[in-house]
């Protein structure tokens, strides 16, 4: 496939009356996000605020992350089949995309639903919510969104609302917004063009392909949750899913997984690895592997799967990487071992669990196979993060979300920053 | 260590591990009938006893489907 990536960065946004790009500045109009928000009736109230690089702020409560895009030319729709949107399929034609700016829903997502029938993950449990939080400033501003300017929809809901309605809430509003501001890029000269023919190939590199293993929600929320990363609006627990990388950077897999947002699944690894096609080693493709089955015989057989698929489009090379930890990095594992028997080069990059003072080994799981780890740190955070003057996230956010604190310790169910694709500032090549 | 993931355990170093069902019924089966569901779990929970008693000198895994059916009592 073919796509043409038009950027329109922003460096500011600027409250208006109208919703217009113009020469890095993107101009909102406040007043009409909030009507288009509150045009769904589970919303009880609403506000928009932006938090900007350097700014005394922290932002709590993110649902999801996403960067705006909107397709210019070619069929279907960026992020396709959430909320309705439809199912064709994307990463040929044009895409527009607000560069250096994100969108963030930023709402409470009930734990335990009214009737007492849905219990929203341990992995959502208090401890992961409370240091889940994103500080534009100040040592913890480590992760890239500290860096880039987030405009956030935060959402109160009418009632006690039942989850899996509250998340398409959610879901449905976040896009509402992006086809709004990104939408404003329409018909206009994009400072910035690039162009990812995957099509063409060069015989003498290497063909290398993306394996991210992502966390369906299937197995806690049932088939048709809304509450899970999405291949096409379809989270359920398939067999692989075979991708051009092109559909992926329109969104093709998007949707949190608890603190799993869509932003680092498009942006990071698969952009780079496009802009090295042809270079380094053709990109041949992105082999999605759903993970969350519950037996370990399921999970062998997806990593064949996974294995037979890669052989049989002829790649020789592959980057591995997963998104949750505990059992879904046993699939992993797997993984990286049925690629490498089948003779493919394997690169596995992950997180680290926390080593405990050197006592405890960094991977939970590990096979003879897996020789290759790029290792993107335990996402501790040993400074104290200082006190903020502004909270975004709730109408009215709990006062300690305003006071310093404490460092937080590598991982073990814990971690301030996510980062399963490298994208984060923690390392001394960074600084 | 009983569980539906015995590749964890193993790795890690577990004496004596039982390999369960699945991850949200690890000494059952909700899909068999009540009678087979209690022998499939006293099957399994019979593997550990008897893996209890028996003396390893590294991680060894116990399969339930390999212990003797005649010892289940229905």
């Amino acid at each position: 496939m073919k796509l043409e990536m038009a950027s329109f960065p922003v460096n500011g946004i600027v409250l208006g009356n109208r919703t217009a790009w113009s020469d890095g500045k993107l101009e909102i109009n406040a007043d009409e996000l909030v009507d288009l928000v509150m045009q769904d009736p589970q919303v009880a109230w609403a506000d928009i605020q932006v938090a900007r690089p350097g700014d005394s702020t922290r932002v709590v409560r993110m649902r999801d992350i996403i960067q705006p895009k909107v397709k210019s030319e070619g069929q279907g729709t960026t992020y396709p089949g959430i909320s309705g949107r439809s199912v064709d399929t994307v990463g040929q034609g044009r895409t527009n995309r607000l560069t250096d700016m994100t969108i963030i829903p930023c709402a409470d997502m009930p734990r335990v639903n009214a009737d007492g029938s849905q219990i929203w993950g341990a992995a959502q449990g208090i401890a992961s919510r409370e240091i889940n939080f994103i500080d534009m400033s100040g040592p913890g501003a480590v992760t890239p969104f500290a860096e880039t300017v987030n405009l956030c929809v935060v959402m109160e809901p009418e009632g006690q609302p039942y989850a899996d309605d509250w998340n398409r809430v959610i879901r449905s509003t976040m896009l509402k917004i992006n086809d709004l501001l990104a939408g404003a890029t329409l018909g206009l000269d994009a400072p910035q063009l690039d162009t990812f023919d995957l099509d063409r190939r060069d015989d003498a590199l290497p063909n290398v392909a993306f394996v991210p293993v992502l966390a369906s929600g299937e197995h806690r929320f049932g088939p048709r949750t809304s509450l899970s990363t999405d291949v096409y609006g379809v989270g359920r627990l398939t067999q692989p899913w075979l991708l051009q990388p092109t559909e992926m950077l329109d969104g093709a897999v998007s949707g949190a997984y608890n603190e799993n947002f869509t932003w680092p699944i498009m942006e990071t690894l698969v952009p780079y690895m496009c802009s090295r096609h042809g270079i380094d080693f053709n990109f041949s493709g992105c082999i999605v592997v759903r993970s969350n089955w519950e037996s370990q015989a399921e999970k062998q057989l997806m990593a064949n799967r996974t294995a037979q698929l890669a052989v049989d489009t002829g790649v020789t090379g592959a980057i591995v990487t997963t998104n949750v930890r505990g059992q879904r990095f046993l699939e992993t594992i797997l993984t990286v071992q049925a690629l490498e028997r089948a003779g493919i080069n394997t690169i596995l990059m992950t997180e680290e669990e926390d080593n405990e003072n050197g006592t405890a080994p960094p991977l939970l799981v590990s096979a003879p196979e897996v020789t290759t780890v790029v290792s993107t740190g335990t996402g501790g955070i040993d400074a104290t993060f200082p006190a903020v003057k502004n909270v975004i996230g709730a109408r009215e956010p709990e006062a300690h979300w305003f006071e310093e604190l404490p460092p937080i310790h590598g991982r073990y169910g814990v971690s301030h920053t996510h980062d399963y694709y490298g994208f984060g500032k923690q390392g001394y090549l960074d600084y | 260590m009983m569980t539906a993931m015995p590749a964890i355990p193993l790795s890690v170093g577990a004496n004596r591990i039982v390999r369960g069902v699945r991850v949200p019924h690890v000494c059952g089966d909700p899909a068999l009938s009540e009678d087979r569901d209690r022998e499939l779990s006293e099957r399994i929970v019979r593997t550990a006893l008897g893996a209890l008693a028996t003396r390893v000198t590294e991680p060894t895994l116990f399969e339930p489907s390999q212990s003797a059916p005649q010892a289940v009592t229905a």
